[in-house]
């Protein structure tokens, strides 16, 4: 098992590493010269050298490329081109408020979609399925600027119980929350629906149900859990998606996160800020990603089995999928 | 058990999509969908007829009205009527959403195909698609925005790019399973070139689940289309396309709501028949999942 | 119906209701068994042996499967009419169930003790330890050491996972053991070994066994008494004796003519031609009738019923094979 884990962090360093090469790469077509972007278009020639000198911008591409990761490593991030302050330290401040909304908003979601998903599932076609399908799929088909905005109609301007926009507490963080937890639950709750559907027309449910078992415990303790692995990956697929797309959500509400942060940058073309706020999130979901394929062994043991703990129950693990 | 669908046998000798149709039309709300798409592209070929006004025409004796008889979806903040802009919206919306899947469908199907086929690109390509898919799709959006500028071509290029590797991993993983049926390793058998068997025996037998991929992420790509001209990196005023009119609006959600919401309505209404459609198609083309 | 019946299911009719038709699964069947009596169930795939099986422990998959019609008296109650819960007093306790494919039965994220420890608790009122002593004990009693109790199935082979649910269905003693198939999905070499395993513990604990199965060979090593089913209904039955020596319906002959033999020089399997009616679609007359080559005229227009020809031999055919035929 520890083996795996190591193997995993190995692998995602690998794949974060080329993710960043690639953003980098990415980032150096873009239009224009730096050096005006940090002084401004009037900037002589001469400050504009002595800026390109300052911040290495006329090293070739390579260099540039390794003084990168070599800053990563001490963990720093850079400088903006625009505030010239440590890009890190803004990271620091701000990345904490987006993960702590995302991480609400996902929890909510997650507990509301896989009861919903799971009463869907085991009513299948009745009205509750339907009205269930209904919402989780309006759920998935609204942009969530529009949702969010729908909720500070109804809550901020109609009913005046909670403040629209801004972050300075708990009560702040209710609306942009509801947001996210709409959206999460929609996904988790058609994620759920199919897989549990998928999972109670198996052979085990049947020997569950003829040994005398309750059905909701037939539900929750044999169903649920077989039916999870997928359900956990579409939830560590809306946490990723969600933190990418958290801009939307913290531009309406005005939240000093992470998301603002970046497309400020993406505005005023501050590449250092954009390449580290994309670098950021993308570890984020890596991480997310990881945490999620090591929980996958504890719900089954059968994955676990293929962790390796030596070739032979590796194989068993096999044959047994090869059954199926 | 004795559960045998009577169902297959009376409609022998149709093909699967004349099967697929049929059980389609058994499905009222995906069937209301379709009619719901095929009126919103009428609307948007027919928008200059259907528009009672000129969607840029400034009117600042009328400004920000409520929704009435004269202006349905009320007016904005330089008296344009909201109602003739999101009529005309309808046709940013369409584009993008069919260009971008057109654009990424074949350039994915391609990579797929080629990755399954050739075992030596295999890696390269799916490695390289991987990188591109591990990045947040807004992330790597804003990151494509800012080298390639805002503009509709770009954001169209942007997300097509987004949606490739998707379609490419769909692709791979139908052809890699279809190469092993032995109808295709009897064509192998005869001879036929790699190109011919991928003509006629693989690429019709992997349009059913790309069908419904196409239709679920056009409604996906239509929501991050609108989401990118929210923030202002899509499509630029003084165009009337959705997203950016919800975000125009946005400063007058406390005093004219109807400004913001109501365009959105529209992305939800366009988005959720693509969503259902798409769910109606799974189901109508294979049957076991139910 | 004696003192001795355990199980009586009278007139049992069980549709499955599709979108596109119903499907008629079992149409009024109607047998005992008595305590401790061994009876085969025996017909091809889709004949109705499953959903019978089903039935007797009301699970029936509904949607879309519904028991219509019926009863089904279990020590003098009606199975059928009774609530939920009282149904899951008897299903696992009184009446338990071994299934047809013992890699799909079990649940693979359950360690297999855990899985018997469920059902030991579930019927009896004990504490968690004394079912765990209790589910090693009948991992013991099925041939399997009680330290394998924290594995999980895929770490089992076919036939140790059949042990376990043998296990788990014994677990509780019940009064009647429904074996579905059970030795149709494993090796030839496991199969022998599981039969032996189910009869003798049957024997020990002294229980009623109903074996369902589509080979006349295991049900005439194994059972008292075999029913012969064809398309929902019960054709043919009787004990071993009198329908082996003297097969008096057509299929049952067809289904003997389609086993290769040893003992008789044969040039080729004689099988019964054509295919089952669709369940959906069930002939006016006889069901067998169109693929009879005993059929009469009357065959076409009525069905007909099971009938005593004597010894508690019965046959549903009006055009019966003679003596010796």
């Amino acid at each position: 098992m520890l083996r795996y884990i190591v193997k995993r962090l190995l692998f995602m360093i690998i794949t974060l590493s080329c993710t960043i090469i690639f953003v980098f790469t990415l980032l150096e077509f873009t239009p224009g010269d730096p050096a005006k972007v940090i002084l401004g278009q009037t900037a002589t020639e001469d400050a504009l050298e002595a800026i390109r000198i300052q911040f290495g911008l006329n090293d070739p591409y390579i260099v540039r490329l390794g003084r990168y990761f070599a800053q990563l490593l001490r963990g720093d991030l850079g400088t903006s081109y625009i505030t010239r302050q440590p890009i890190a330290g803004a990271i620091a401040a701000r990345l904490p408020l987006t993960l702590t909304i995302a991480f609400y908003g996902i929890l909510v979601g997650s507990l509301i979609g896989i009861l919903a998903g799971t009463i869907s599932a085991v009513k299948q076609f009745s009205l509750a399925d339907r009205v269930l399908t209904f919402i989780s799929l309006f759920g998935n088909s609204a942009p969530s600027f529009w949702i969010a905005m729908l909720f500070v109609l109804i809550f901020a301007v109609k009913l005046q119980v909670l403040p629209a926009t801004g972050s300075y507490g708990f009560k702040y963080w209710i609306l942009p929350v509801a947001t996210i937890g709409l959206q999460a639950s929609s996904g988790v709750t058609r994620m759920t629906r199919s897989s549990v559907l998928e999972v109670i027309r198996q052979d085990y449910i049947r020997t569950a149900r003829s040994k005398g078992q309750v059905e909701w415990k037939v539900i929750i303790s044999h169903a649920l859990r077989n039916a999870f692995i997928p359900i956990l990956t579409q939830l560590s697929t809306q946490f990723c998606g969600y933190l990418g797309g958290t801009v939307l959500v913290e531009s309406v509400f005005a939240i000093p996160g992470i998301g603002n942060y970046v497309l400020d940058a993406v505005k005023k073309m501050d590449t250092p800020v954009v390449l580290s706020g994309i670098v950021i999130i993308c570890a984020m979901c890596s991480i997310i990603i990881l945490v999620v394929d090591i929980l996958y062994a504890f719900i089954d043991p059968r994955i676990k089995a293929t962790y390796g703990f030596g070739v032979k129950k590796k194989k068993t693990a096999k044959a047994a999928g090869g059954g199926k | 058990m004795a559960k045998k669908d009577g169902y297959q046998k009376e409609k022998l000798g149709r093909s699967q999509f004349q099967l697929a149709w049929i059980r389609l039309k058994e499905n009222k709300f995906a069937l209301v969908s379709l009619y719901i798409i095929i009126a919103i592209i009428l609307i948007a070929i027919f928008a200059p007829l259907l528009a009672p006004y000129d969607y840029a025409a400034q009117n600042y004796d009328e400004i920000l009205l409520f929704p009435s008889l004269k202006h349905p979806f009320g007016t904005d903040q330089f008296g344009r009527d909201i109602f003739s802009r999101v009529i005309y919206g309808t046709r940013y919306s369409l584009v993008i959403g069919l260009c971008t899947m057109i654009f990424s469908c074949i350039l994915g199907v391609f990579l797929g195909t080629l990755a399954a086929y050739y075992p030596k690109l295999d890696n390269p390509i799916m490695r390289f698609l991987d990188i591109f898919g591990s990045i947040p799709d807004m992330a790597l959006l804003m990151c494509l925005v800012v080298i390639m500028g805002s503009n509709m071509r770009n954001m169209i290029i942007a997300l097509a790019l987004y949606y490739t590797p998707g379609y490419a991993r769909l692709a791979r993983a139908k052809v890699l399973t279809l190469r092993n049926e032995e109808y295709v390793e009897a064509s192998i058998a005869l001879g036929a070139s790699d190109a011919r068997i991928l003509l006629t025996h693989i690429l019709p037998n992997a349009v059913a689940p790309l069908i419904v991929r196409f239709t679920m992420s056009t409604g996906g790509s239509i929501l991050e289309a609108a989401g990118l001209s929210f923030i202002g990196l899509g499509i630029q005023p003084p165009k009337p396309e959705w997203g950016l009119m919800i975000s125009q609006g946005r400063g007058f959600l406390s005093t004219n709501w109807y400004y913001p919401i109501l365009p959105g309505l529209c992305i939800v209404l366009l988005s959720y028949c693509l969503n259902y459609l798409g769910d109606g198609l799974r189901d109508a083309l294979d049957p076991r999942l139910n | 119906m004696g003192e001795n019946t355990l199980l009586s299911v009278e007139d049992l009719v069980v549709k499955y209701f599709l979108r596109t038709s119903t499907c008629e699964a079992v149409n009024g069947i109607s047998f005992t068994i008595d305590k401790g009596e061994r009876v085969g169930l025996v017909g091809e795939t889709g004949a109705g042996k499953t959903t019978t099986a089903l039935s007797i422990l009301d699970l029936v998959p509904n949607p879309p499967g519904r028991i219509v019609s019926g009863k089904i008296i279990l020590n003098g109650e009606d199975v059928l009419a009774k609530s939920e819960a009282e149904v899951r007093k008897i299903r696992g306790n009184d009446v338990a169930m071994i299934f047809q494919d013992p890699m799909t039965s079990l649940n693979p994220v359950m360690t297999v003790g855990d899985q018997i420890t469920e059902v030991v608790r579930l019927h009896n009122d004990v504490g968690r330890f004394e079912a765990m002593d209790k589910a090693r004990d009948m991992l013991e009693l099925v041939g399997i050491p009680g330290e394998r109790y924290g594995e999980y199935p895929h770490q089992f082979s076919g036939g140790m996972k059949q042990r376990v649910l043998i296990a788990m269905a014994l677990a509780c003693n019940p009064k009647l053991l429904i074996a579905d198939e059970p030795t149709s999905a494993l090796d030839v070499t496991i199969q022998a070994q599981v039969l032996d395993l189910i009869n003798g513990l049957r024997e020990k604990l002294g229980m009623s066994l109903l074996l369902i199965t589509h080979d006349l060979g295991v049900v005439a090593e194994t059972c008292d008494r075999v029913m012969i089913m064809y398309a929902g209904s019960i054709v043919e039955s009787g004990t071993i004796r009198a329908v082996y020596k003297n097969i008096k319906h057509p299929y049952t002959k067809g289904l003997f003519g389609s086993i290769p033999r040893l003992d008789i020089e044969t040039e080729r399997l004689d099988p019964i031609k054509g295919m089952m009616p669709d369940p959906s679609n069930l002939p006016e007359g006889c069901a067998f009738c169109e693929r009879c080559p005993n059929a009469i005229e009357e065959c076409k227009t009525k069905r007909p019923q099971l009938e005593d020809i004597g010894d508690g031999h019965m046959v549903a055919c009006f055009n019966p094979l003679k003596e010796g035929a």
